[in-house]
């Protein structure tokens, strides 16, 4: 979409997004509103937007896409990641407002303004992402010309530095104040897992129940006794948005109860923080975070490499790594904590997502894992 | 677990001749594979008839046979050389087919020689196409629906029980040749028995037409402990129908969600295994209905093609270079990314920009042949260009190729096309369907028709409308210098020349006018990894900003002096791998006096074009403008000692003329000694002035003055056009 659209389409103006003072990019905003803060990442997946918009862990993250074309498959009805858009909005080089694939049934940028969300797109995303790289991930500012204009470059500053962090901010908080969450019978003929929705992606959900699992969802304020009561076979921690520390601070003590009672646990991303701070571990802020459907991580177990679908800003740090857990998975790219199994009860977990989507299925071997595990529990 | 100390001297095959189907991307693999294989200390002993390749240099082998690739000469050099193991993956169809006679003959069954990459097993049932379809049906994937005859069969009868049309693929041809399409039952019994005759085996085989489908190729690369990744997606912009290597092509794949892309990644895995190729790169062809997503198995091949050589150029990943260290035990964790030199092998590139391959074809070259495009390659060559979105990608593509006119604009030829004359000529694959498209859209031929007609994906189509009418609007502006227009025509990938003769304008204004409003050409790195990581590797293109930050242009030239070489462009007929090696050996030369060597190229499949050749590689255009900027940017920093026109063949003398004009030195042959040897006139007059001999000539303009002029000389006689391709 570029300029000689704008005759047709009212719905964006030039804008200006505002990384610092000596940072400012000229752009394209597509918005309803006037400005929008949110912390900046970049994601270097070539395929699925519409999955990785929808994916609850980038609520309140502005996504900058290294790939420049976005948008060109359209939407559908069957790559949500969740209900909704959580990301706060997307920053690619090109955008397009026609989409060709046969799957799909309501244009991008139609689909981005009913979602209510936001593109800032025209401008140069790589030096951009240099940029995010060298300097850190922060809030900016994505606005109008107009509003820039009015408010001037210290009042915008200002705004940005007042504005909370990913780490004061919480999102999980507003996650679960959205979330629906069912309640569900056990049944006899599956395996019930107790699914601790922090902000999982459909995806899971899926590979689990097509293994005939029965999910007994709950959310973060869950209680160990309502969970313990079910007798479920197994427990499952997803991922999810912000500082594990912080979600970890608000489930602890119920949490301990649930992990003593030694049921088959599998957490993924958010979920695989959490049960390392558990076991002691510590989880820390990353310079550049990884996200993209490229990254290669070696299970050591086997020597073999699998080619996976990374979304985190924190990980679980190699220092002073608790005895009582074992290092099953690590990052090819900088040797970070990707896995971890524990060596005293049927528990494991990854930082990484094996249920992809978007990205290879390289990793879908880890919930037949899961699924061996309660089995063998149960016998 | 590192290399394999059980080998210790391996046999690597060449390719031979350049031939339709298959050119100098097999040299490109071939020294890859000769110089990674001496550096881990393995002796390397060449096999190849070619000595225009850069692989047949002495210092790339430690023993090669410049001789016939035929399977008694090959065995020959098996006895007397006594190999430990034979590496055939790097020599194309070539190679691979004297494996399959050797093994034919049970050559290898008593025999103590390993057969690195792909065992005789999985080249028959990659090159059988009964076993391959057995082979897909096993593990669950579709192929079309085919029936293979030979002149056994009952052809009478095929002929009325099919449905048409049919697509023919001739075994073990070269590029397909004897394939093609047949439409009715008339043509079926002439065309088939033309397709076995040309069969070495004399075999075709008949299958189910899949035109207006869309055609994706996967390169993948797997190790021996069964790790694999896709190195690169390719998206063929004609529809099945086009043989792929005559296809426009573009990386990555662009109009495909996750969920097929992945389908597609799963089953280019799935076919390695199941074919059984242990280490190595190979390319899986898909074919994928627009209208439901079925996906059907087209083939596979266990070795590296030209898709692969343009997969490596187009993503930086070295694909025939990491094959051959995985033919001798290494794991892709345990080899480095040579560009960022961070990261490991093993991941999966990513890219932040749009590629685009077009062939290069000779027709006018072969009188009599009809410029239509089937299953059988008909071109000679190809560009690859690099731009940040599709439309820069593809308007570099069309100023690369070299060919009359600039962009998407049209012949005068077809510029007489009535309305009618011209759906009709859309429906024809005509190598220049692209520009024919693009008249159609300059006619108000509205998207879903030219879809209808042609095939092409409506992204293709729209992106080409959006390139036609920024077109329209620069010819509505002649004669003003509108910044708006002219900023919005740079960033999908006009260039200044193109703009100016649109508008009526100089070259100079434009410059000019952008300089002052602070908008740049810029130069972006290849990486593997969309900035991910840093890169030390120099291997660049250029773009253009209107917003500058000290990140946008990467070319980061350095204070030394520095030597630019002109690279040769697409083969074609007359000018083939024999410019590459000398540009090569140009660089080396310079390298070892000191200078910084800088390559311009176009061309994915040659040696010149590999980014550790050179210090420094921009995939430009070999157009006066593009070099300029080049030559500006380095300038800007240290200094050019002068410009190399001389080992490129004709492709850069194009622009010597120019550059001369505009003060940039020509080092080596002055642009007037190029001048006079290449102007007949000039020539002559030289011969005449220094008193040597030559068979009578004249020069003439348009056939009239011609007649009078043949007068003059005796028949029979020769006609040369001039200024042409070294003729003879």
């Amino acid at each position: 979409m570029t300029v000689l659209d704008n005759q047709n389409n009212q719905n964006y103006q030039n804008g200006f997004l505002i990384y610092n003072k000596e940072f400012i990019f000229k752009g394209k905003f597509l918005s309803s509103e006037q400005f929008k803060i949110a912390e900046i990442c970049f994601n270097t997946s070539m395929t699925g937007y519409q999955e990785i918009l929808t994916d609850p862990s980038y609520k309140s993250q502005f996504i900058n896409f290294t790939f420049p074309l976005i948008g060109i498959v359209g939407c559908n009805n069957e790559d949500y990641e969740s209900w909704k858009i959580h990301a706060s909005g997307l920053i690619c080089s090109e955008i397009f407002s026609s989409s060709s694939n046969w799957r799909s049934n309501i244009n991008f940028t139609n689909w981005l303004l009913d979602q209510k969300s936001c593109a800032f797109f025209d401008l140069d995303t790589r030096s951009l992402t240099k940029i995010i790289r060298d300097y850190g991930p922060k809030n900016i500012m994505l606005c109008s010309e107009s509003y820039f204009n009015e408010k001037g470059i210290d009042l915008i500053i200002d705004q940005i530095d007042q504005y909370p962090t990913l780490e004061e901010n919480d999102v999980i908080a507003d996650y679960t104040n959205e979330l629906e969450v069912t309640v569900k019978d056990t049944k006899k003929e599956s395996l019930n897992i107790a699914f601790l929705d922090f902000g999982a992606k459909d995806n899971i959900k899926k590979n689990l129940s097509n293994r005939n699992c029965n999910l007994l969802e709950f959310d973060m304020n869950f209680k160990a006794e309502s969970i313990l009561s079910k007798k479920p076979d197994g427990i499952f921690l997803s991922n999810g948005p912000g500082d594990p520390q912080k979600v970890f601070n608000n489930i602890k003590p119920e949490l301990k109860k649930i992990l003593e009672s030694k049921i088959p646990t599998f957490g993924i991303c958010l979920g695989h923080q959490i049960l390392s701070l558990a076991f002691n571990a510590k989880t820390k802020r990353m310079d550049k975070g990884h996200r993209g459907g490229n990254h290669p991580v070696k299970n050591l177990e086997t020597g073999q490499v699998e080619i996976t679908s990374q979304n985190h800003g924190f990980v679980v740090s190699n220092d002073d790594f608790p005895n009582d857990l074992e290092i099953s998975h690590i990052s090819l790219f900088d040797n970070t904590v990707d896995g971890m199994r524990s060596k005293s009860q049927p528990l494991f977990s990854v930082q990484y997502h094996p249920e992809s989507s978007p990205g290879p299925h390289d990793s879908r071997y880890l919930f037949d894992k899961f699924i061996e595990l309660m089995k063998s529990n149960a016998s | 677990m590192p290399a394999r100390k059980d080998i210790s001297k391996i046999l690597v095959i060449g390719s031979g001749p350049i031939v339709i189907g298959q050119a100098c991307e097999f040299d490109y693999s071939g020294s890859q594979a000769c110089k990674a294989l001496k550096n881990e200390g393995y002796q390397v002993v060449l096999i190849n008839s070619n000595p225009a390749t850069i692989m047949t240099d002495p210092e790339f082998a430690d023993k090669t046979y410049i001789e016939p690739i035929d399977k008694e000469i090959v065995k020959k050099i098996i006895e007397k050389e006594k190999p430990d193991a034979i590496l055939p993956t790097m020599g194309g169809q070539t190679a691979l087919n004297i494996i399959r006679e050797l093994n034919k003959e049970n050559y290898f069954s008593n025999s103590p020689i390993k057969i690195l990459g792909a065992s005789p097993r999985s080249i028959d049932v990659a090159e059988d196409r009964k076993l391959f379809a057995e082979a897909m049906t096993e593990i669950g994937l579709e192929t079309p629906f085919s029936i293979i005859v030979d002149d056994k069969s009952d052809l009478e009868k095929i002929a009325s029980e099919v449905t048409y049309p049919l697509i023919l693929r001739p075994f073990y041809t070269l590029g397909g040749t004897g394939g093609g399409i047949v439409f009715n039952k008339d043509e079926f019994l002439p065309k088939v028995k033309n397709a076995i005759d040309l069969s070495p085996v004399s075999k075709t085989l008949v299958e189910e037409s899949l035109i207006g489908w869309k055609e994706f190729e996967f390169e993948v690369v797997r190790d021996k402990s069964d790790n694999s990744i896709i190195v690169c997606s390719i998206e063929n912009l004609d529809p099945m129908g086009v043989h792929t290597g005559d296809s426009i092509t573009i990386a990555p794949a662009l109009t495909l969600t996750d969920k097929e892309f992945q389908k597609l990644r799963n089953q280019s895995i799935a076919i390695l295994r199941k074919i059984g190729v242990e280490t190595g790169g190979s390319n899986v062809q898909f074919a994928v209905n627009p209208s439901n997503g079925r996906i059907l198995i087209i083939e596979m091949n266990p070795r590296v093609s030209r898709s692969s050589a343009l997969a490596s150029k187009a993503t930086g990943f070295p694909i025939a270079k990491i094959a051959a260290l995985l033919a001798v035990g290494y794991t892709l964790d345990e080899l480095q990314n040579d560009i960022t030199k961070v990261t490991p092998a093993s991941f999966e590139p990513v890219i932040d920009y749009v590629v685009t391959k077009i062939p290069k074809f000779n027709f006018e070259k072969f009188q009599g042949t009809p410029k239509v495009l089937n299953t059988a390659m008909k071109s000679v060559g190809e560009i690859m260009a690099i731009g940040r979105n599709f439309k820069e990608s593809i308007l570099k593509g069309l100023y690369s190729i070299e060919g009359d006119n600039l962009g998407f604009d049209i012949s005068h030829e077809l510029l007489n096309l009535k309305d009618d004359e011209l759906r009709e000529q859309l429906s024809i694959q005509r190598p220049d369907r692209l520009i024919l498209v693009a008249e159609a859209i300059r006619r108000d031929f509205t998207i879903e028709d030219i879809n209808s007609i042609t095939g092409i994906d409506n992204f293709f189509l729209r992106e080409i409308n959006e390139i036609i009418d920024t077109e329209k609007l620069l010819i509505k502006s002649q004669g003003v210098l509108d910044l708006n227009l002219i900023t919005q025509a740079k960033k999908i990938g006009f260039s200044n020349t193109h703009i100016a003769s649109l508008i009526k304008k100089e070259v100079e204004d434009i410059y000019h006018l952008l300089n002052k409003n602070g908008a740049k050409n810029v130069f972006k790195r290849v990486d593997t990894c969309g900035n991910e990581f840093d890169s030390s590797t120099a291997y660049l293109y250029s773009s253009f900003s209107e917003d500058i930050n000290p990140f946008s242009c990467e070319a980061r030239p350095s204070n030394k002096e520095k030597i630019i070489i002109l690279g040769s462009g697409p083969n074609r007929i007359g000018q083939g791998i024999e410019f590459d090696y000398c540009c090569v050996q140009a660089v080396k030369s310079f390298q070892k006096l000191g200078y910084e060597t800088i390559m311009v190229n176009c061309n994915p499949e040659t040696v010149s074009t590999d980014y550790d050749t050179s210090d420094k590689l921009y995939f430009e255009p070999l157009d006066f403008e593009f070099v300029k900027n080049i030559i500006d940017r380095e300038n800007s920093e240290g200094s050019v000692k002068g410009v190399v026109v001389q080992f490129g063949g004709q492709t850069p003398l194009r622009i010597a003329n120019k550059l001369k004009e505009f003060g940039y030195e020509i080092l080596g042959t002055s642009f007037d000694a190029i001048d006079i040897s290449e102007d007949r006139e000039r020539f002559q007059q030289l011969i005449q002035k220094v008193g040597l001999k030559q068979p009578k000539s004249d020069i003439s303009i348009g056939t009239k003055e011609l007649l009078k002029k043949t007068t003059k000389l005796n028949f029979p006689i020769l006609l040369r056009p001039l200024m042409f391709l070294e003729v003879g």
